[in-house]
């Protein structure tokens, strides 16, 4: 841990000693020691003011107060003390958060002995039964108070529920997103007795290969951000209000993003979400037309003949790409889901 | 007439809008299949998705997302909680055997695993992280139809 940290934290050991009291004050059949905890918070604030950051940048005092500010303080000190495997703070934890655990398991898994077996390895896990140099490694060591105890077991939860599953994920064939759009007016110029029918295979592999590399390209274009917010849209399937809810989290990084790109300030709303896309797809859809004529040389008719080749045979395409040889066939999926 | 039907009403968005979700999908199982050094944990997850990370903080783990189909599902899974089955008080199990009793009296009766048997899950275990994951139920009668 870094020396500037620690002085600087030094600069906020008023704020940790009442923090730390507070705590005390709402717990008052276990404790922690001062120590521990401040340890705590300045583990916490490695991980995420030095970790996360650029390289050799320090958490300046002010950065510090504010990182402690927002910290679950509360529910950090639960987790610590859980972790010292004091009994009566287990009891509070399992007072607390039982029920939650329980209802949030059984949300996962359908059958009541595989929750039970959920919740049980989830206690295993939180309660800790490795022993490395002495020290019982609880599942709480990991937790800093970045995010509520309730959030952060959730995700445990839902580790545990996949661990004991592992259900398949990709069962949807590629084709099958095909038959379910509304692409008539694609299919229109495919099906029909145009030229394209008579296209030599050659020059449909040809085609394909600018199509996809062209729209490689214009997806490489989009920033970590927009390309995330397409996956959960399209890959994971979360809906405009799921997607508009992260986007309004007041201190999400994603919304202060969406916000500088929005001439909106206000709420945001499905169709504030809807709209943004919108234009994710007009963009990528300027620089796809862009690459295919620029880089591949391609007339406006034969681009047409691009997109209408796309619509007719997605998964061909995709086959074919270049950057997509370990892409696994509809066989291979199903056989990888069933192992 | 609205957004969405303003979208299927454009056959230039709506053709590129099936492009990119056939393309993104492909390159979703494409990542799936390839080894990921390691993972964030679920205390950077959980921040993440309740928005308490700073830019600063998420750039690294967006970047990551983009790439990681699973912690992408993770997250998308979180998400996609309704936050109001969080709070629904259940019946008081008090007296009820409570996971935390088993537990203690599992522990005493020598049950439990012991620490050579290495009871500790990390989600770093890439072994387990490859594998597929189950899907939470969902109701697709509300799902958008823009699709």
């Amino acid at each position: 841990m870094g020396t500037d940290l620690l002085k600087n934290l030094e600069s906020c050991s008023d704020q940790l000693i009442e923090s730390h009291a507070q705590c005390a004050q709402s717990y008052p059949n276990f404790s922690l020691p001062f120590a521990e905890f401040r340890d705590a918070v300045a583990a916490a604030a490695a991980k995420y003011l030095i970790g996360f950051a650029e390289p050799n940048v320090q958490p300046s005092p002010d950065e510090l107060k504010r990182f402690i500010g927002e910290l679950k303080v509360a529910d950090l000190y639960l987790g610590l003390a859980c972790m010292r495997g004091d009994e009566q703070a287990w009891w509070e934890f399992d007072r607390q958060h039982r029920s939650f655990i329980e209802r949030w398991t059984r949300h996962l898994v359908r059958s009541d002995a595989d929750a039970d077996e959920v919740i049980d390895a989830v206690y295993v896990e939180l309660f800790g039964t490795k022993i490395v140099d002495g020290v019982r490694q609880s599942k709480f060591r990991t937790y800093t108070g970045r995010g509520s105890l309730r959030g952060w077991l959730r995700a445990i939860i839902l580790h545990a529920a996949v661990d004991l599953h592992r259900a398949p994920k990709f069962e949807i064939p590629m084709e099958d997103w095909s038959e379910s759009g509304d692409e008539s007016s694609i299919r229109h110029i495919s099906s029909g007795e145009t030229e394209d029918s008579m296209l030599t295979s050659v020059e449909r592999e040809r085609y394909r290969t600018a199509t996809v590399a062209a729209l490689d390209q214009a997806l490489a274009t989009l920033d970590d951000h927009e390309t995330l917010l397409l996956l959960y849209y399209h890959v994971e399937g979360l809906k405009l209000r799921e997607i508009a809810r992260i986007v309004e989290e007041p201190k999400s990084p994603i919304r202060r993003w969406f916000q500088r790109r929005s001439s909106r300030r206000s709420r945001v709303h499905e169709s504030t979400v809807m709209r943004w896309l919108d234009k994710v797809y007009r963009k990528v859809s300027d620089r796809f037309h862009a690459e295919l004529a620029s880089k591949h040389g391609l007339k406006p008719e034969e681009i047409e003949i691009c997109k209408a080749i796309a619509a007719e045979d997605p998964a061909q395409t995709i086959k074919i790409s270049p950057v997509a040889e370990s892409v696994l066939t509809k066989e291979e999926i199903q056989i990888k889901g069933a192992s | 007439m609205n957004s969405a039907e303003k979208q299927k009403g454009d056959p230039q968005v709506a053709a590129i809008r099936r492009l990119i979700d056939a393309r993104l999908k492909a390159r979703t199982r494409r990542n799936a299949a390839r080894a990921v050094a390691a993972h964030p944990d679920e205390d950077v997850i959980n921040a993440f998705v309740e928005g308490w990370l700073e830019e600063s903080e998420s750039k690294s783990l967006i970047s990551h997302l983009v790439s990681c189909p699973s912690c992408l599902h993770l997250t998308a899974q979180l998400i996609r909680l309704d936050p109001a089955t969080e709070d629904v008080v259940s019946p008081s199990a008090a007296a009820d055997q409570g996971p935390l009793q088993r537990f203690f009296e599992r522990l005493a009766t020598g049950v439990m695993p012991s620490i050579q048997e290495d009871a500790v899950f990390a989600y770093q275990d890439q072994g387990e992280t490859e594998s597929a994951e189950k899907s939470e139920p969902e109701d697709e009668s509300s799902k958008d139809d823009s699709k």
